[in-house]
């Protein structure tokens, strides 16, 4: 039993060692099977790479299939299958690469192959030989272990797909991200995952973060380097400045360089075909290419850009005589050089000086370009201008391409050029304002500076000569030196002509002649208004005068200012309208336009003045009102100073505003609010020339304001500020009116008595009166009663005496007492009273008496008489008044006579009485002074009794 | 023993005086100016230090860019960059040295950042892409001349020069070759710079306003701490366990 155990194995084991050998033997001498398979690992490009050969091939070359077979993780699990076709040749080793989509290094692959004989040529030799055995692929991997994410360091293009694989292996939980996105794996074994990414953005030149952790800890990462896609370049050109050296310049795009130089910027190589020459560039846009003299001046060019993933080509052929961009012209001068004439001169930088050149010639002034030339040229050039403007500065450019192909034109070479100078091409536009004056005419003469046009050099003075007309003889001159614009000139009442030259270095410009007639200055031409618009006047006249060489139009541009820019306009002989217009014309400002009409023989005679506003505005101020005339119902406002010329439009009229207590207006006035809400009757005085206003129907003793404001066709001025008027009383202003004019006669009259006083004391009150000279008495006797007499003492029969003691009682007698001397005298007054009754009113004369008056005056007491109160009125009057004691006495005087009639007046004595000082008049009418016990006389007085009856009667 | 510690000091400060020159001398010229304008002020050389550490450790000024700039702006790669290097001396192993050792600690290590700056910005970016880097290392300039005049200024005012923390004077060298790795580096790089630099202010604040020593430590002690603090900055050269990916 055992040993047939034992047989059985042994026999076994030999049949397998046999069939062994045979399939080796088999294997070693089957023909046209492959071998020696050799298989290497392109991690970076995850290419696989197969090399074998077959071996006996019968005959020099056989077209062949090899069928290959790729498996991953495990050889059943094929993942490729396809065949390789080729046509073999005897001992060639065969090459054959298969890329994988998925890293390498991600898992072991396994790879085998055999071989078909498939040539129609040798049929018979149609064979199929075996699988070779798996054989087995793993990528390097220097630190694989630590490494869990494939593939590394790896560079795509822009717009790819990359498949990556990690391995979770020993981090169980591995979550993986791209950026800060998280990615889903597709599970390949156990512990493999794979994911792609498709169409891969360009995200940064640092590499797109792909990485992986387990909770937020980072286990491992891999940086993915985007490029961007390779552009080809654009505008690729070659040319030659110098026939030396080709100078090729491209665009190149974007830069595809990446960060930790896993690209570098793409790189740039010239080819020439032609000669077979290859350049690498330094730079990234261009690149120079040395011309060879002994070759053919034809180039075909390619330009290759390249980085590690692509190569973009463009291509370019040309002849060098078509791609010449010259360097700009040298040496540009000019000679020759006139007022209008001047030639030009210049190189063109070319090594080969038989090249025929186009060349470009340009003159410019300063603002456009005057002239322009081509002039072909081999060498140097040469050019001449003409029609030049003398004393002008040009700039000449030139420019050179060649005349075979202009391919370019060469960059502009540039020179000054000044031409000479000539004299002035043109007289002088000439104006002047006369102004007479004591008969003198004052000149003043304007011109307008040549333009550089007509300059033709630079204007050193001008010349001015004065020719008067009437006397040929007498001229004369003036040099001005430039750049004045303008002279004065006084001449006399004669007709001159003026003539004005400008002058440069070379010599004088035409004349410019106007004739000062005598009558210039003293035109009178009625100013008329005109309207003007923001484009301006138009001014129009009526021809006056038949025989004319035209017109002129003068205006001020500035007129508020002290110059105030004299311009003005020569217009044809038939012209009758123009159009007046200026920058510096601005609305609210009154411009005036003389209209001149020209002689002949270049007289000026003014025949109308305009003025007018390009835009009228509302007047900038009120006037400034006075009040007059101001009395209890009315006053007078007047605004004389008021200028209406200087306003921001024509004055049309005035508002004048009163405010009052009263709520009505006049009806030649209507209310108007005004902005503090208050109202007042405005009046609208519609004749700008009427300045002052009256203001009536007015309460006396009332407040009024008011004010004046001005307005034009814009509108009206500011409202000017109030102005408080209270009208006064009319009874004191009555009183004013005729009692001070009363006071004065008085006053006038007093004063005249006073002057007169003497001749009245003579006549009325002498010291030592005489009744015989008594003018009363004469008056009276005179007016009245002729038969009248003084009356005789002697002949009186006192018929009683009686002592007066005026403490006893308010009765008052007529007593005849002395005066003792230890009364003081006291002021007196002599009256003529009714004898008998006194008590009732009577018209009565009184004289005072200053005889005995002197020491009551020392005493200070005259202003105080002491009356009874039974004093009749006029006394009172007097006493009311001491100081006018003599006007009261004309008064009384003057009263009685005219009161009483003539022949009925008696004449009465009357003590002269002393009395003394109490009280003042006051106290005297009301409380009578108490009787002092002292003795008066009393001149006793002959009193017609008849005369004291008809007054009291009265 | 006192007698060749007294030599030795005296020896020890031309040396130092000496390598800190020729640390400084690079670039040469700006050191030959710094050297000549140095302040005598201590109050003002220590102020400027303080503004400049300040300034310095404000991470907007390089890192927050240059995290931007590789895209590392994502919750996972910034919360990966804010572990900052550890090839720096902590904090407390730089207050535990003396004024000189610290300075020259803080110098030496400046010089490492520089080198590694200069060869970020050599291998992973342009010029033009992040100007900040050339700012920096202005600036690391500056903070490196005045370390220079401060360490003549206390030099002269016979405080002892110690040595340096052991681990610093080797340059910072990049480790990774991996694209990937070196930008995650460059970020903990850039993070630990600042951290450093907010760790000099600190210890700058804490000195006084006179140059006088108002702390001592021994030499040895200092040189133990930082030794044994500063092993971090030993792992610069392997494998970074803080800044290496964990797998």
């Amino acid at each position: 039993m055992a040993f047939s155990v034992v047989f059985q194995t042994a026999l076994m084991l030999a049949l397998l060692s046999w069939r062994t050998c045979q399939s080796e033997v088999l294997a070693e001498y089957s023909p046209l099977t492959p071998e020696g398979l050799n298989i290497s690992v392109s991690s970076a490009l995850q290419h696989l790479h197969f090399q074998w050969t077959v071996h006996k091939l019968p005959y020099q070359e056989l077209q062949m299939v090899f069928p290959i077979e790729i498996s991953r993780v495990e050889t059943s699990k094929v993942i490729w299958m396809g065949n390789y076709s080729t046509t073999v040749k005897q001992d060639q080793v065969l090459h054959w690469s298969w890329e994988s989509e998925l890293p390498l290094e991600c898992a072991p692959h396994f790879v085998r192959i055999k071989s078909i004989v498939n040539d129609a040529r040798f049929p018979e030799l149609s064979f199929t030989s075996n699988w070779s055995s798996w054989k087995e692929v793993r990528a390097p991997t220097p630190e694989q272990n630590h490494w869990l994410i494939f593939p590394r360091n790896k560079l795509v293009e822009e717009g790819s797909n990359v498949t990556f694989c990690y391995n979770s292996a020993r981090n169980p939980g591995l979550s993986c991200y791209v950026e800060s996105a998280l990615i889903d794996g597709e599970q390949l074994d156990s512990n493999l995952f794979t994911f792609t990414l498709t169409n891969i953005p360009f995200i940064r030149t640092q590499g797109t973060n792909i990485y992986c952790g387990v909770n937020h800890t980072l286990k491992d990462g891999v940086v993915l380097f985007v490029s961007k896609v390779l552009e080809e370049p654009k505008n690729f050109s070659c040319e030659t400045q110098d026939f030396k050296t080709l100078n090729c310049t491209w665009d190149p795009g974007v830069d595809t360089g990446l960060g930790y130089n896993r690209q570098p910027s793409q790189q740039y190589t010239l080819f020439d075909s032609v000669s077979g020459k290859k350049k690498f560039c330094v730079h990234n846009n261009w690149c120079n290419w040395e011309i060879s003299q002994d070759l053919p001046a034809t180039f075909n060019f390619t330009l290759t850009a390249e980085n590690y993933l692509r190569k973009r080509t463009v291509s370019t052929a040309f002849a060098l005589t078509d791609r010449v961009h010259l360097k700009a012209p040298e040496s540009v001068y000019f000679k020759n050089v006139s007022a209008t004439n001047a030639t030009v001169t210049w190189k063109v930088p070319v090594f080969r000086n038989y090249v025929t050149l186009l060349c470009q010639i340009e003159l410019h002034d300063k603002e456009n370009v005057r002239q322009e030339h081509n002039v072909s040229i081999k060498g140097n050039g040469e050019f001449l201008f003409s029609e030049l403007q003398p004393d002008t500065e040009y700039v000449v450019r030139i420019r050179c391409a060649s005349a075979r192909h202009v391919w370019k034109w060469s960059k502009w070479a540039a020179a000054t050029l000044v031409t000479a100078e000539a004299a002035p091409s043109k007289a002088l536009d000439v104006w002047r304002i006369v102004k007479s004056n004591e008969g003198l005419h004052n000149v003043t003469l304007f011109w307008k500076p040549l333009s550089k046009f007509h300059a033709n050099g630079k204007i050193l003075f001008y010349n001015i000569v004065a020719k008067n007309l009437d006397k040929k003889s007498e001229l004369k001159l003036l040099c001005i030196p430039a750049p004045t614009n303008g002279t004065e000139l006084t001449l006399d009442q004669g007709s001159y002509q003026i003539q004005v030259t400008a002058n440069n270095s070379v010599g004088p410009s035409p004349t410019s002649e106007i004739v000062i007639s005598e009558n210039s200055g003293n035109e009178e031409v009625e100013e008329e208004k005109i309207n003007g618009t923001k484009d301006g006047f138009l001014v129009s006249w009526n021809p006056r005068y038949g025989d004319r060489a035209g017109h002129v139009v003068d205006w001020c541009e500035h007129p508020q200012n002290l110059h105030c820019d004299l311009q003005w306009k020569y217009l044809g002989s038939n012209t009758t309208s123009t159009v007046i217009s200026s920058d510096a014309f601005r609305p609210g400002i009154r411009y005036n336009f003389g209209i001149y009409e020209l002689s002949t023989d270049k007289t000026a005679y003014l025949v109308e003045k305009k003025t007018g506003y390009t835009q009228e505005l509302a007047p900038l101020d009120s006037p400034q009102v006075a009040v007059a005339n101001l009395t209890p119902h009315s006053f007078t406002l007047s605004w004389k100073d008021y200028d209406t010329e200087s306003q921001r439009g024509f004055i049309q009229g005035y508002y004048v505003c009163l405010k009052s207590n009263s709520t009505e207006c006049h009806p030649d006035s209507v209310k108007e609010g005004l902005p503090d809400k208050s109202t007042c009757c405005k009046h609208d005085i519609s004749n700008p020339k009427q300045k002052t206003f009256l203001v009536k129907n007015l309460q006396p003793e009332s407040f009024y304001e008011f004010s004046v404001s001005s307005y034009t066709s814009a509108g009206e001025g500011p409202n000017g500020t109030f102005t408080k008027v209270t009208t006064p009383d009319g009874r004191s202003y009555m009183l004013m009116h005729i009692i001070l004019p009363m006071m004065l006669c008085v006053l006038l009259i007093a004063v005249v008595c006073y002057w007169k006083s003497q001749w009245v004391k003579e006549k009325c009150y002498p010291d030592i009166p005489d009744p015989y000279k008594s003018s009363i008495l004469s008056l009276v006797k005179s007016k009245e009663n002729p038969h009248l007499t003084v009356m005789n003492v002697k002949d009186c029969i006192p018929d009683a005496i009686e002592v007066i003691n005026k403490s006893e009682g308010t009765k008052v007698q007529f007593t005849g007492k002395p005066l003792t001397e230890s009364e003081s005298p006291r002021p007196a007054n002599l009256y003529l009273l009714p004898a008998e009754d006194f008590s009732g009113l009577a018209p009565c004369i009184s004289f005072e008496n200053f005889t005995y008056n002197e020491s009551a005056c020392d005493s200070g007491s005259c202003a105080h008489i002491p009356v009874p109160t039974t004093a009749p009125p006029c006394q009172l009057g007097m006493l009311a008044s001491p100081d006018n004691s003599l006007t009261s006495l004309e008064n009384t005087h003057t009263h009685s006579q005219g009161e009483i009639p003539a022949g009925e007046m008696n004449m009465n004595y009357v003590s002269q009485l002393a009395s003394p000082m109490l009280g003042d008049k006051d106290s005297l009418l009301i409380n009578p002074p108490e009787p002092v016990l002292c003795s008066e006389y009393k001149m006793q007085m002959a009193v017609p009794s008849h005369l004291a009856s008809p007054v009291l009667s009265e | 023993m006192r007698a060749p510690s007294m030599r030795a000091q005296r020896t020890r400060r031309p040396l130092l005086s000496l390598a800190l020159g020729l640390l400084l001398l690079s670039p040469a010229a700006e050191a030959a100016v710094a050297m000549r304008r140095c302040s005598s002020s201590y109050t003002q050389l220590l102020g400027q230090l303080r503004s400049l550490a300040h300034l310095m450790k404000d991470t907007s000024c390089l890192l927050e860019p240059y995290i931007r700039l590789q895209g590392l702006d994502t919750p996972v790669l910034r919360g990966f960059c804010t572990e900052c290097s550890g090839a720096f001396p902590s904090e407390d192993a730089l207050a535990a040295l003396s004024r000189l050792a610290f300075l020259q600690t803080v110098s030496a290590t400046l010089d490492g950042v520089l080198q590694r700056l200069a060869v970020l910005q050599q291998k992973c970016l342009k010029a033009k892409d992040l100007p900040e880097f050339h700012v920096a290392r202005k600036n690391i300039q500056g903070v490196r001349n005045n370390i220079y005049c401060m360490s003549e200024l206390l030099t002269n005012g016979s405080e002892t020069p110690e040595a340096p923390l052991p681990g610093t004077e080797a340059p910072l060298r990049p480790s990774a070759q991996d694209t990937f790795q070196a930008k995650v580096e460059g970020c903990q790089l850039l993070c630990g710079y600042h951290r450093f630099m907010g760790s000099v202010e600190q210890v700058f604040e804490k000195w006084g306003d006179s140059p006088s020593r108002n702390r001592r430590h021994s030499p040895r002690r200092a040189l133990h701490k930082g030794a044994r603090r500063a092993r971090p900055s030993r792992r610069v050269k392997k494998p970074v366990p803080r800044g290496q990916l964990s797998r």
